[in-house]
């Protein structure tokens, strides 16, 4: 969802043809190396920042290492596919095999999810239709397939021609009631075809529109991480 | 070229093979500042061992039945040093402030080590040297290698003993300087061999003293007969003081262990078989001296063991990615007798049993009990039969807010050998030999749920370890620990909480024994830089 990029121009042929674009567009390299900045905004004004850098390789492997604060300095998720997760705790110099439950839980105290920060694909789990499109952007109704097990069945999402990209995604429940809100920000070409966003803003009113909003910090694209680095031997040393 | 000349060419060659060789360093700093402030509820107080034995360390740090038990500071320091992706070095130091003076005299007024007594604890201080040959990694050095896939228990896990001092760390490895290899010739497979040259025992807590010192404590043997045989002994000659001296394993290669540990994935699971050669972190009582005067010295050991573990670990996706983990290893212990000698009468006799092959009315084996040489069967401590411990688990986030944790365990972490364990029952005056005994190696039901508010900044854990009866256990009683906190993250990486740590049940059982702890409520504060 965040690390998203530009397919250039599509033609909307139909929902799906779109959505298969933005997928495409988002997947469009075959490793990634992500720093960002976490900012969870209290609704006094406040705001905590988490530092972290992800790894990436197309399309399921993702390591995360933290920086900062301080108590999640030296942690560390692994994501291997789907369905296997792992986390080190460098307290316990542990790494334990965790449940994919673990992606209903929130990111860090933040307004993403675990599951927010997995999805690189809409395509598999949801069913597009076009519902409106002008010069510059498609908008597009994604309703989860059936047998998929998904925090928000129901997704409405402005995608921008030029890039392929989504600009705004709304996810809401069964009724189609919005949950949350993520808006993307300032895409630009951080690396040979790629186009990434500044930052990403979500906002999730169930929570009195709470805001998170990560900053891409650096990216640096198909430097030839190999899947042996995405392993839980990567994660105990400390990458 | 003169030789001189040669030299210089060569020296020039080896500085600039140096600087050529040299990658810059990477180096990052971390740590922690920390208060931990505790107040001890009812348990048992702690006197030092004897009036003449030295008073435990610092002095003013006494286990009263209400008092403070812990007024600690710490300043954590954390460093890792990294050149290329070939070396690593972490050093991670714990430096405590006691917050109890050792003010004994006025000279020792006068001195700021004993004013304000401190200690170091060396976390991590090792060496990684990764590719040192193709998939091959090392690390060399004082670390910590923690194996199994339960949460906290981990009878796989025994290469590095406990600290057993805080019920709040719940079993935290203690480093050790050790070699370890990683050998990951494809995918997720990886095969761990470690040697551990020098045997680190556990910490213990300040209580357990009372498991060896308390005058009508069962003598620590399987078989029944001489066991109340031993208690009419002290019964008739009560012990007015008992010295526990150790034995510790010489620092020889043939008390040095090792681990070897295989791990991969099977069909989705994370699976993993083990095998260690060591010992038992705590230690056993092994030998009872009675002297002159109704001293006895007791001396205690720490047993060899030789473990075969192994684990699993999955998630289920159609209960929604529920966490489970299997974790069980078998241990076969080397056998521990009870060495009784009575030196009062200026000899050094033996006390041993005699076998009469005949039986009492409850089934027990009866003994001929003899005074003197020579010597026949002294009663087993630690038999040679090996046992099992396992951890069952598994967790669930049922929301963004909740998150549950069940475990079943079958021997508590401090829990070791085939046979029974024995608690004298709670009485109001000194009495010898009414015992109640159960099951060494007990099950348990350990279930935890964290609810996170706020942005994850507020943390209510409430998670309780509860001990179910079982077969054979004499009169079961209820007992349990209760660990409910309250945690807030007031700003990035500063947290304070609040809790406690309730011991239930009556002192003759697993977390009602006095040895084992007593109920404390604590408050800390936390700033991880």
């Amino acid at each position: 969802m965040l690390l998203c990029l530009s397919a250039g121009r599509a033609s909307a042929d139909g929902g799906a043809d779109v959505l298969g674009k933005v997928d495409t567009a988002m997947n469009n390299f075959t490793d990634g190396e992500f720093e960002s900045k976490l900012f969870i905004r209290d609704p006094s004004g406040q705001s905590r920042e988490i530092d972290f850098t992800t790894y990436q390789k197309v399309p399921d492997k993702r390591l995360v290492r933290f920086s900062a604060p301080g108590d999640l300095k030296g942690m560390g998720v692994l994501v291997e596919n789907k369905d296997v997760m792992y986390v080190f705790l460098p307290g316990f110099q542990k790494v334990r095999r965790v449940g994919t439950h673990v992606k209903a839980q929130t990111f860090m105290g933040s307004d993403f999810s675990y599951e927010d920060m997995s999805l690189s694909r809409y395509s598999p789990t949801y069913d597009a239709k076009l519902v409106k499109e002008d010069a510059n952007s498609w908008e597009l109704d994604l309703t989860v397939k059936p047998g998929q097990e998904i925090e928000y069945p129901h997704v409405h999402m402005w995608v921008d021609k030029k890039s392929a990209q989504p600009t705004k995604i709304d996810f809401g429940d069964g009724s189609g009631k919005v949950l949350k809100t993520a808006e993307y920000f300032d895409y630009h070409i951080d690396g040979g075809t790629h186009w990434g966003p500044s930052k990403v803003v979500v906002t999730d009113h169930r929570r009195n529109d709470h805001k998170s909003e990560i900053q891409f910090v650096s990216t640096k694209l198909n430097q030839g991480l190999k899947d042996d680095f995405f392993t839980q031997r990567t994660l105990i040393r400390g990458h | 070229m003169s030789t001189k000349r040669g030299l210089v060419v060569v020296a020039g060659l080896v500085g600039f093979w140096c600087a050529s060789a040299r990658a810059d360093v990477d180096v990052k700093f971390g740590g922690q500042i920390a208060s931990d402030i505790r107040y001890r509820l009812g348990g048992e107080e702690v006197p030092p061992p004897s009036p003449t034995a030295e008073v435990p360390f610092p002095s003013q740090q006494r286990l009263l039945r209400y008092g403070f038990s812990r007024n600690e500071n710490l300043i954590k320091a954390q460093l890792t040093l990294s050149i290329s992706d070939r070396v690593k070095a972490v050093a991670d130091v714990d430096f405590y402030w006691y917050g109890y003076s050792d003010v004994n005299d006025i000279d020792s007024a006068t001195l700021h080590e004993r004013v304000d007594p401190y200690r170091l604890e060396a976390n991590a201080a090792y060496v990684d040297i990764y590719k040192i040959l193709p998939k091959l990694d090392l690390r060399i050095g004082r670390q910590v290698v923690v194996w199994g896939t339960g949460d906290k228990f981990n009878p796989t896990n025994n290469l590095n003993t406990l600290d057993l001092s805080d019920p709040l760390l719940f079993g935290k490895a203690i480093a050790n300087n050790m070699i370890r290899a990683d050998w990951n010739p494809w995918g997720d497979l990886i095969l761990t061999a470690v040697w551990v040259p020098i045997f680190r025992p556990a910490q213990l807590p300040r209580t357990a003293p009372l498991a060896v010192t308390t005058p009508n404590r069962p003598a620590p043997v399987q078989e029944e007969y001489i066991r109340s045989t031993l208690g009419s002994f002290a019964m008739a000659m009560p012990p007015s003081q008992i010295n526990v001296l150790t034995m510790q394993p010489d620092p020889s290669i043939a008390n040095s262990q090792v681990g070897v540990r295989l791990a991969g994935r099977i069909l989705g699971l994370d699976v993993s078989a083990s095998y260690y050669h060591g010992r038992w972190g705590i230690p056993t009582p092994a030998w009872a001296v009675q002297k002159p005067g109704g001293i006895v010295d007791a001396i205690v050991m720490w047993p060899r063991m030789d473990v075969v573990g192994a684990d699993l670990a999955g998630s289920i996706e159609k209960l929604k990615g529920l966490g489970w983990w299997i974790e069980t290893a078998v241990f076969f212990p080397q056998k521990i007798t009870y060495g009784t000698y009575n030196d009062s009468f200026g000899g050094h006799d033996p006390i041993t049993f005699e076998d009469k092959g005949t039986k009492d009315a409850n089934g027990n084996e009866l003994y001929q009990p003899h005074l003197t040489a020579p010597e026949f069967q002294r009663g087993t401590v630690i038999p040679s039969t090996p046992f099992v411990k396992l951890t069952a688990g598994m967790d669930f986030t049922w929301n963004k807010y909740l998150y549950s944790n069940l475990q079943y365990v079958y021997g508590f972490i401090d829990e070791f050998g085939a046979g029974q364990q024995c608690y004298a029952r709670p009485n109001p005056t000194l009495v010898f030999g009414d015992n109640r005994c159960e099951a060494r190696i007990g099950h348990y039901l350990v279930v935890g749920s964290d609810l996170k508010l706020f942005s994850d900044q507020l943390l209510i854990r409430f998670f309780g370890a509860f001990k179910v009866p079982q077969m054979g256990d004499e009169d079961p009683k209820f007992t349990a620990v209760l660990f409910p906190q309250i945690a807030w993250a007031v700003w990035d990486a500063t947290e304070l909480s609040v809790g406690a740590f309730v011991f239930l049940g009556d002192r003759d059982t697993k977390f009602g024994d006095p040895a084992a702890g007593a109920s404390e409520i604590f408050m800390k504060a936390r700033f991880t830089y």
